[in-house]
């Protein structure tokens, strides 16, 4: 997996380009975010336009970060993701955990309100 | 005075004017019944035809009897007229317009001679028919010197089925002898006409039969065969009854065909015997005959049938159908020759994971095929990641057929769990093996995966996700804690995604189930 990092405003933009399985970028999106949060970044925006496979260990490895940025008072949200991981998401009930958008703009502008 | 002499009973007959028996010639019945009968009986025996019967008839008893003009009249019952059958008079008479007149008339019950006697049942004698008020033929009669007249009914269990008339140039009186032996001798005619009725009606049926209806001798002839002979094969009747029957069947089937003949002539029946008999043109024509002898008679009735264009459908359909079998055949040999090449395709594919498996893994990992057939894949898989996913697309693509989404969740669910078996039951030692199988049915897939680990139980498992349906995110606190990787929706996601999930006691051995239909 690649990751490419972008800041909007306050908000990191990570552009995944990949899946995020098991052994093939979890532990890559592990210390990207684990990375930001050392840097205080914790306004985090996945944008997954490039990354529509994720298994049970992409999964973990989202849910995990979220409680990690939580922690720091942080926000993990997603946007464009496949028809495929949303039915992952709705399945395993994240879609209630997570903050998902269409667009990256409509993401961003969420970020700024309370 | 112009006199001839007539038959056997030679009388001297005047031409004109009325009759003159000259004392010299002998009383024309008064010792003849006997013979008249006989000859009328010999003459209905000879005859072919109601129409020839009565001429031999009319003509022996004129003769025998001393009349001059006979007639034959026949009850047509549906019209309610008697019409004329056949007239005989005397070749010396020159009687031509009464026989003109006898032969074109017709007469209703009642009326004239032969209706009266059609009317009462009983015979009727007239002395004179010129004086006679119902007799409507009178003026050409004494035109032509007719005068005494007799005729009595032909009777066949008390119903007038036709009259016969006499006539002649005396003037007669009844005379009872006479009455008794032309009673007798009506019978028989009657007798005879009901015969010929029926037979007439049975020559009718033959006649127009389509079937090739015929008679055939104990001495391999036709005696007689119907129309429908020369319409079928060609052949003229004398042609047809002067060779030995055998002789227009085909050589092949003659040996069959005198066999059959055989047996009937020891009173065997036959039905649905079926041969070929040779046409005029050349061709030959499947016959199938029922025939019934009569050894009594010597002689065998049959019906045969044309049934050479039913043969030939036959042939065409069961070559049709040889064809289709064999089309169908073939089609099926081609299904399991390309079953057979996927098959060998697969165990190929199979074989190059296991090779790749055992080019890339380390150590002594390798792949055991135990089983690689499309729809009974069997493999010891190593306890390694890399042999995990190696398989994995394998196995996914058995079931490429399948639509999108239930690939994509089989494929996702025995990715989780195999991943699962290698490493918690495995606990990733390539020196261990997790054995895997799927079986693939018109209505179901199944995949099993046993590892070698000592199982579980559900409450080892809160770092994961399928312990704590309320909340998504718990088990990663708990992972957390344990210091686990990230992970554990494993489970959920396996159930979610197949309709059967069932590991047994020792829950190291899953089993899960995804219905096609």
């Amino acid at each position: 997996m690649q990751i490419v990092e972008r800041s909007v405003g306050g908000v990191t933009i990570l552009d995944l380009k990949g899946v995020l399985i098991e052994d093939d970028g979890d532990d890559v999106f592990r210390d990207a975010v684990n990375g930001l949060v050392d840097r205080g970044r914790t306004q985090v925006l996945l944008n997954m336009a490039e990354a529509p496979q994720i298994d049970s260990t992409g999964l973990g490895v989202l849910a995990s970060k979220y409680v990690t940025l939580r922690r720091r008072d942080g926000q993990l949200k997603l946007c464009n993701i496949s028809a495929r991981t949303r039915r992952l998401l709705e399945t395993m009930k994240l879609l209630k955990v997570f903050e998902v958008f269409d667009t990256e703009a409509d993401a961003i502008a969420s970020f700024g309100r309370p | 005075m112009k006199v001839s002499i007539a038959t056997n009973e030679r009388r001297l007959l005047c031409q004109d004017g009325p009759a003159v028996r000259p004392e010299s010639v002998r009383p024309v019945h008064a010792n003849l019944p006997p013979t008249a009968e006989y000859v009328s009986a010999r003459a209905l025996a000879e005859s072919a035809t109601l129409a020839e019967a009565a001429t031999r008839v009319l003509e022996a008893l004129c003769e025998a009897l001393g009349w001059d003009f006979g007639a034959l009249w026949n009850v047509d019952a549906d019209s309610g007229i008697l019409t004329c059958v056949e007239t005989w008079h005397v070749p010396a008479l020159e009687l031509p317009r009464f026989d003109a007149a006898t032969r074109g008339a017709t007469f209703t019950r009642g009326v004239g001679l032969p209706g009266r006697v059609w009317f009462t049942g009983q015979p009727a004698w007239v002395p004179d028919v010129v004086a006679d008020a119902n007799f409507p033929r009178a003026p050409i009669a004494r035109e032509e010197g007719l005068h005494g007249a007799f005729a009595l009914p032909l009777l066949i269990r008390g119903t007038v089925v036709g009259v016969m008339e006499f006539f002649s140039r005396e003037i007669r009186e009844p005379d009872e002898a006479l009455l008794g032996l032309l009673t007798r001798v009506g019978a028989q005619v009657g007798q005879f006409m009901e015969r010929k009725r029926a037979e007439e009606e049975l020559d009718r049926f033959f006649t127009l039969s389509l079937d090739m209806l015929c008679v055939a001798g104990f001495d391999g002839y036709f005696k007689r065969v119907n129309p429908a002979w020369e319409g079928v094969l060609g052949y003229t009747r004398d042609e047809l009854l002067t060779r030995p029957y055998v002789d227009f069947v085909h050589p092949d089937d003659r040996g069959q065909t005198t066999t059959t003949a055989d047996s009937l002539t020891t009173g065997a029946h036959v039905l649905n015997f079926e041969n070929r008999y040779r046409a005029k043109d050349g061709t030959y024509h499947w016959l199938q005959w029922v025939a019934v002898p009569y050894p009594s008679e010597q002689t065998i009735y049959a019906a045969a049938r044309d049934i050479t264009e039913q043969k030939e459908a036959r042939v065409t359909i069961a070559r049709y159908s040889n064809d289709l079998v064999a089309a169908r055949q073939a089609q099926a040999e081609d299904a399991s020759r390309l079953a057979k090449i996927v098959s060998e395709l697969e165990v190929r594919d199979l074989l190059n994971v296991v090779q790749v498996a055992l080019q890339t893994s380390e150590g002594p990992a390798a792949i055991e095929v135990i089983s690689a057939k499309p729809t009974w894949v069997e493999l010891l898989v190593p306890c390694t990641r890399e042999a995990a996913e190696q398989i994995q697309p394998v196995i996914a693509r058995l079931g490429a057929d399948l639509p999108a989404d239930v690939c994509e969740s089989v494929s996702e669910a025995f990715r989780e769990l195999l991943l699962n078996a290698v490493e918690w039951g495995g606990r990733l030692d390539p020196n261990r093996k997790v054995r895997i199988a799927f079986v693939r049915t018109d209505r179901v897939l199944i995949y099993r995966i046993a590892d070698p680990g000592p199982g579980f139980t559900l409450t080892d498992l809160d770092h994961a996700a399928i312990t704590h349906p309320g909340d998504p995110l718990e088990h990663e606190r708990v992972r957390e804690k344990k210091g686990l990787r990230a992970g554990g929706f494993g489970l959920l996601m396996v159930r979610a995604k197949v309709d059967e999930l069932v590991y047994n006691e020792k829950q190291n051995e899953v089993v899960f189930m995804k219905y096609l239909d």
